[in-house]
């Protein structure tokens, strides 16, 4: 078990080496530098800024450089706002996209998660299929369609709810569930397929058998078995999120670090970009990490395999 | 493969097995209208997607154009259907791309077995962890923003379930008689992977590959919704649809009909997923 878990450790950090690494060389062969429209500048000027940079160093070296900051977490200067640190943007549009993203994860499982077993306990029956058919419109919708929509609806329309911006705690409303709808309908679906798989094993038909109520059956006996499917689900889901977050931040104008990303991608404002890539992969491989060790603790097969 | 003699003609086999399962046939009448609209409404319609028409400006739908025009007075209705074809040629090419890689990819792994099935599936598993949409948009950065490149990259990244899913039927196949008689009557190889081990596994192919394609649409929108996609004047459902938020308060239409298209579009081929995999792969 903690063999497992130390080359798990290991396989992680390899990974994220392997990100860091392509990522860095990507952006370097990319054609056109950052500062291209201030092409006119005096040569000894543009030096200056290359030195700064590093821009002027050998590839490799540079390469060497880029990878002994980030080993100590620091992720350089934004090519573009020249007065911040790539560190300090993120850190402020994190804060932001994290909420968002933490919300609307949590709400998907409140929501989901009770009818994902509402319709598994009552498979096939008629609000099983209506659970399924929604959850078909559910993973339907895109974002980028469901929010400008709601913000219609919602913030034009009808005006209960501030139309952008993360002011107020009902301004967190509207980009909270737009978020959130896909995962809703998808952890909806996994919870059902989870326990109509585990519902078919024998111990529960003798839980059953010997007159326990549902609520204990499912709780004490099913739940445990049941949401496997679910918990690795999760891994891929907080990725989507943060990556949905980028529209989301778009529609409702909230400063996140999706935003920062599409600036900076737009700007070719490369440390940024780079910065973002890294800090999403390292936050995604430790969050994956961190799921493979619930599912270890929850799922007693994989223990002794 | 197919034991049970259907004389009937192709088509019309197929027509029955679409029509056995609701969702399959609610499913295939909305995407089967849709192609025929993308097809030929641009090429019936006197209007074309690119040119202004300053004079008329944003018009709300009317007899002359359906859809209502668009900022600089251009038709949407040609404009809903070009991003349609768009789309839609995304989700074929994107979706082939992706398996081409993944069945090949799966299936060496899978008919290898050992060491080398354990380091590619090991290389799969830390591609899972890298943030797939990033790497698109850098490329898009990097190389220009160019549709085929854009096509290749939606597929190249989706290429790693379907490895997994082909990988793991062909595990399954590999020790069967059939293959063993194969192999002892001198196949190669490479005879014995792409004839006898990949056709086996069409099942969950072609169930996963009904899944992959309304997800390369939904990512190219959202990639053009950003900017980052297809850019003007070619049109995209996504980049329609970020033109018409932007007029959402003055001209609900223009963020309505792409919108809803899109949203149709997906939904027709979210149910031809799930009638398939109802039909085909119901252990799931």
């Amino acid at each position: 078990m903690i063999r497992m878990i130390i080359s798990r450790l290991f396989q992680s950090l390899v990974t994220l080496f392997l990100i860091v690494t392509f990522s860095f060389f990507m952006m370097r062969i990319a054609p056109g530098g950052p500062f291209d429209s201030e092409r006119n500048l005096p040569p000894e000027i543009e030096a200056n800024i290359m030195a700064k940079y590093r821009l002027d160093l050998p590839i490799m070296s540079q390469y060497v450089y880029y990878m002994s900051d980030v080993a100590k977490g620091d992720l350089g200067l934004s090519f573009r706002y020249q007065d911040h640190t790539v560190n300090e943007l993120i850190f402020e549009g994190a804060k932001v996209s994290f909420t968002l993203g933490a919300f609307a994860l949590l709400f998907a499982l409140i929501v989901g998660v009770p009818f994902g077993i509402i319709g598994a306990r009552r498979e096939e029956s008629v609000l099983d299929h209506m659970i399924v058919t929604t959850t078909v419109f559910g993973i339907s919708i895109p974002n980028l369609v469901l929010g400008p929509v709601l913000v219609m609806l919602f913030a034009i329309l009808l005006p209960v709810f501030p139309a952008g911006g993360l002011d107020s705690v009902r301004s967190y409303f509207l980009p909270v569930l737009t978020l959130s709808i896909f995962y809703m309908a998808y952890i909806t679906r996994l919870t059902r397929v989870g326990f109509i798989g585990i519902g078919k094993r024998e111990f529960v038909v003798t839980a059953k058998a010997k007159g326990l109520s549902e609520p204990a059956i499912i709780f004490r006996h099913m739940f445990r078995g049941g949401i496997l499917p679910l918990v690795s689900f999760l891994g891929p889901a907080a990725a989507g999120i943060l990556t949905g977050s980028i529209v989301i931040e778009k529609i409702f104008q909230i400063p996140g670090i999706g935003q920062h990303f599409v600036q900076g991608a737009l700007n070719r404002d490369y440390t940024l970009v780079m910065g973002v890539v890294v800090f999403y992969s390292a936050l995604i491989i430790t969050f994956n990490f961190i799921i493979d060790l619930v599912y270890l603790a929850l799922d007693p097969q994989v223990k002794y395999r | 493969m197919n034991t049970n003699q259907d004389k009937r003609s192709r088509a019309l086999q197929c027509i029955t097995f679409m029509n056995s399962n609701i969702q399959l046939r609610t499913g295939t009448i909305i995407l089967v209208f849709f192609i025929v609209c993308a097809l030929l409404v641009p090429i019936v319609s006197s209007y074309s997607f690119y040119k202004n028409d300053l004079d008329l400006g944003p018009v709300s739908p009317n007899a002359a154009h359906l859809f209502g025009t668009d900022d600089l007075g251009r038709d949407m209705l040609v404009r809903c259907m070009w991003g349609l074809r768009i789309s839609l040629l995304i989700g074929i090419c994107a979706t082939s791309v992706s398996l081409f890689i993944g069945v090949i990819y799966g299936a060496i792994a899978g008919y290898a077995g050992g060491r080398a099935d354990m380091l590619m599936m090991r290389i799969v598993d830390m591609l899972y962890a890298y943030p797939f949409i990033f790497f698109v948009i850098i490329l898009m950065v990097v190389f220009g923003k160019n549709i085929f490149l854009l096509f290749a990259a939606l597929g190249a990244v989706q290429w790693l379930t379907i490895s997994r899913i082909v990988r793991g039927q062909v595990l399954s196949l590999k020790n069967r008689d059939f293959i063993k008689a194969a192999r002892i009557s001198g196949c190669s190889t490479l005879k014995i992977i792409f004839l006898h081990l990949i056709p086996n596994c069409f099942g969950p192919i072609i169930v996963y590959t009904a899944m992959t394609v309304p997800t390369v649409i939904m990512e190219e929108s959202f990639l053009s919704f950003l900017g980052l996609g297809v850019q003007a004047p070619m049109a995209s459902l996504g980049s329609l649809i970020s033109d018409g938020v932007e007029y959402m308060e003055t001209g609900a239409w223009i963020l309505f009909f792409p919108g809803a298209i899109l949203c149709l579009v997906l939904f027709s081929l979210n149910f031809i997923a799930e009638g398939l995999r109802q039909k085909i792969d119901p252990a799931r």
